[in-house]
């Protein structure tokens, strides 16, 4: 009996946490349909105006594409700077190893506010001018540690002899590397490109200090805040955005399981 | 075994330490053409570690590989002219059935016609003609097996390495794959080295069988030979049952040994029959089908001691029986085929035990 009721209490508790998880986020899609600048209920009336104000708004629509653009480099530099660490800590022994690695992944737990103010004394210093670059450059630093923990996993899961079989079949070291490792790891760096690329696309700390003339989204969004009649317009674009990247964890986790599939391991874990 | 054949491979004075641990102790032999010879120890011998050192996968401290006249020093793996399968097979998930075979000739640049033809020969040599586009990863264990093997034979190996390779396999497909894989042998006239620490797998597989302790080899003979006259104590404990009894020295005249066994009372012996000599701790060996327990007079030509069954295994066709001898606390292990026993022996029976001088090893 004592059981039951207790596990009552955790469903309600769950049922609070949901709601207040996601109420937020479903009330952006909700007001950005809302013919009013005031976000507000009661609601006045259904608008698709502020989508298409959207689409019209040419700063926003390069801000959208400044940061798809660094959020695409940064994910594909660093998964590939992910796979070298990952690869060389699973796989090999050196010494300074725990060291280095343990360097790799400070910047997970270094406040972003910190990396941001550094790398732009530094830049400034070296007498680089702002730009998308250096935002990518900021953003590589921040993903790396993630990309190495998630391939790092992913290179521990394979099974060392089907690269010794590979070799002793008479391919090299790289070809192995290419047709066997690449391959079957391939779940794991999906998981890292995605990651990644979602970190780099709403992260505002390092893109705000890194940016020049080039703004990202979140940096645009934040600007446009000021005015409150803009605001519906953000709405909008913010549910254009939770659709996109639902739309892109989707087709990414279809991608991982098939992955998972082939390889013969088991499909668990990742996001749905 | 033709001595006369040239080795194969020529192993020599191989030391391999991992830190301080010492994984192989200076090894030396030679492996001859053709020949299927099995590396069989316990688990931490260094048997695999042999195995990988010869593949190309370990590179040893200091000593000489030797493959077919050449020099392995430096070469790695993939220039090697052996192929290996796995203990877990490493059948590759990502391909079919027919992309892991073709696998190796890609490497090598074949044509499409000669893969092809190459792919569904190897595939019939063990069987499973027909299965090229299946996905590997719906492979039975035993299939999966027999993918890793034409993988490695399609590149017509001049040496094939076994590392444990039916370990993974219930009984049943084990024993049949150990008939398949000598007949397979057999057909292709590849020399297979075979790890494992079965000593039945090796016994019934091997046309020699080194056995491994602690990074040495302790024997290196035929199964016949090693059964028959094992060198030391480890070995016979690890090949098959054997009984051992104290024994003690009574006197050394020309080439007989005249001994007091734990047992079974004073003896001579030859000198025959202590392999490695006498030494203060030798002991008496003897195979437990060597004792007969009497139960026909007729068959009393062997020397007789009294003793009291205390266990019975019934094995269908065998009966092991332990019998504690009469006058000590000694148990020792009588093998019997059913058939040889006319009258029913339960526990706690008085019997005859026969035995035979011949049939004991002197060990240490």
């Amino acid at each position: 009996m004592a059981k039951t009721k207790q596990s009552r209490y955790l469903v309600v508790y769950i049922g609070i946490f949901l709601v207040f998880l996601y109420a937020p986020a479903l009330l952006l899609p909700i007001f950005s349909f809302n013919d009013s600048t005031i976000v507000a209920f009661p609601l006045s009336g259904f608008t698709l105006a502020w989508f298409i104000e959207v689409f019209k708004t040419e700063p926003l629509l390069t801000a959208a594409l400044n940061s798809l653009l660094v959020a695409v480099i940064t994910s594909v530099f660093a998964t590939i700077f992910g796979i070298f660490a990952a690869r060389a800590s699973t796989r090999y022994q050196f010494p300074g190893k725990r060291g280095i690695m343990g360097l790799i992944m400070v910047p997970m737990v270094l406040p972003e506010i910190i990396i941001g103010v550094s790398l732009l004394v530094v830049i400034l210093q070296l007498g680089f001018n702002l730009s998308l670059t250096t935002i990518i450059l900021g953003h590589i630093l921040l993903c790396l540690p993630f990309c190495t923990a998630i391939l790092s996993a992913g290179f521990q899961g394979l099974d060392k002899s089907f690269e010794e079989a590979s070799q002793d079949l008479g391919r090299s070291r790289l070809e192995t590397f290419w047709y066997i490792t690449l391959p079957l790891v391939m779940p794991a760096i999906i998981s890292s490109l995605l990651i990644s690329f979602t970190i780099s696309l709403d992260e505002f700390i390092i893109a705000f200090f890194l940016s020049g003339t080039e703004a990202t989204l979140p940096v645009y969004i934040w600007g446009q805040l000021r005015f409150p009649t803009r605001i519906p317009i953000i709405l909008a674009l913010g549910t254009v955005l939770l659709l996109v990247s639902l739309t892109l964890l989707i087709i990414a986790e279809y991608f991982r399981r098939i992955g998972a599939r082939k390889t013969g391991t088991e499909v668990k874990g990742g996001l749905f | 075994m033709n001595q006369e054949a040239k080795p194969i491979i020529r192993i020599e004075s191989i030391l391999k330490n991992y830190g301080a641990i010492e994984a192989l102790k200076s090894i030396s032999f030679n492996i001859y053409q053709g020949e299927f010879l099995t590396l069989l120890g316990p688990s931490g011998c260094g048997k695999t570690t042999l195995l990988r050192v010869i593949a190309g996968f370990e590179i040893p401290n200091s000593g000489l590989v030797e493959i077919d006249g050449n020099n392995m020093e430096g070469i790695p793996a993939n220039q090697r002219p052996t192929n290996m399968v796995f203990q877990s097979y490493a059948v590759f998930p990502h391909m079919t059935v027919g992309e892991n075979v073709a696998y190796g000739l890609k490497a090598r640049k074949a044509d499409k016609q000669t893969i092809s033809e190459e792919v569904n020969k190897a595939l019939a040599m063990v069987g499973m003609q027909g299965f090229n586009d299946r996905p590997s990863t719906a492979l039975s264990g035993g299939q999966r097996q027999r993918v890793a093997l034409a993988r490695a034979l399609i590149l017509k190996p001049k040496v094939l390495l076994l590392d444990e390779p039916l370990s993974a396999l219930d009984k049943r497909l084990r024993e049949q794959m150990q008939s398949e894989l000598r007949q397979l042998q057999r057909s292709v006239g590849i020399t297979f080295i075979l790890v494992t620490h079965d000593q039945e797998e090796a016994l019934t597989m091997s046309d020699r069988i080194a056995v491994m302790f602690d990074g040495k080899i302790a024997q290196l003979a035929s199964p016949q030979e090693l059964y028959r006259r094992p060198t030391n104590i480890q070995v016979a404990n690890f090949v098959g049952t054997m009984n051992f009894l104290d024994l003690d020295l009574v006197a050394l005249e020309g080439n007989d040994l005249i001994v007091e066994i734990e047992g079974l009372g004073k003896t001579t012996l030859s000198m025959d029959q202590a392999p490695l000599g006498y030494q203060s701790n030798s002991m008496a060996g003897i195979r437990p089908e060597m004792f007969t327990i009497i139960t026909n007079k007729s068959q009393s030509k062997t020397k007789v001691v009294k003793g009291r069954i205390v266990e019975t295994q019934y094995f269908g066709d065998m009966t092991y029986f332990d019998a504690k001898l009469e006058g000590t606390d000694k148990v020792v292990t009588i093998s019997m085929r059913n058939s040889d026993i006319s009258f029913e022996i339960n526990i706690g029976n008085n019997v005859e035990i026969g035995w035979n001088p011949n049939s004991i090893l002197v060990l240490s």
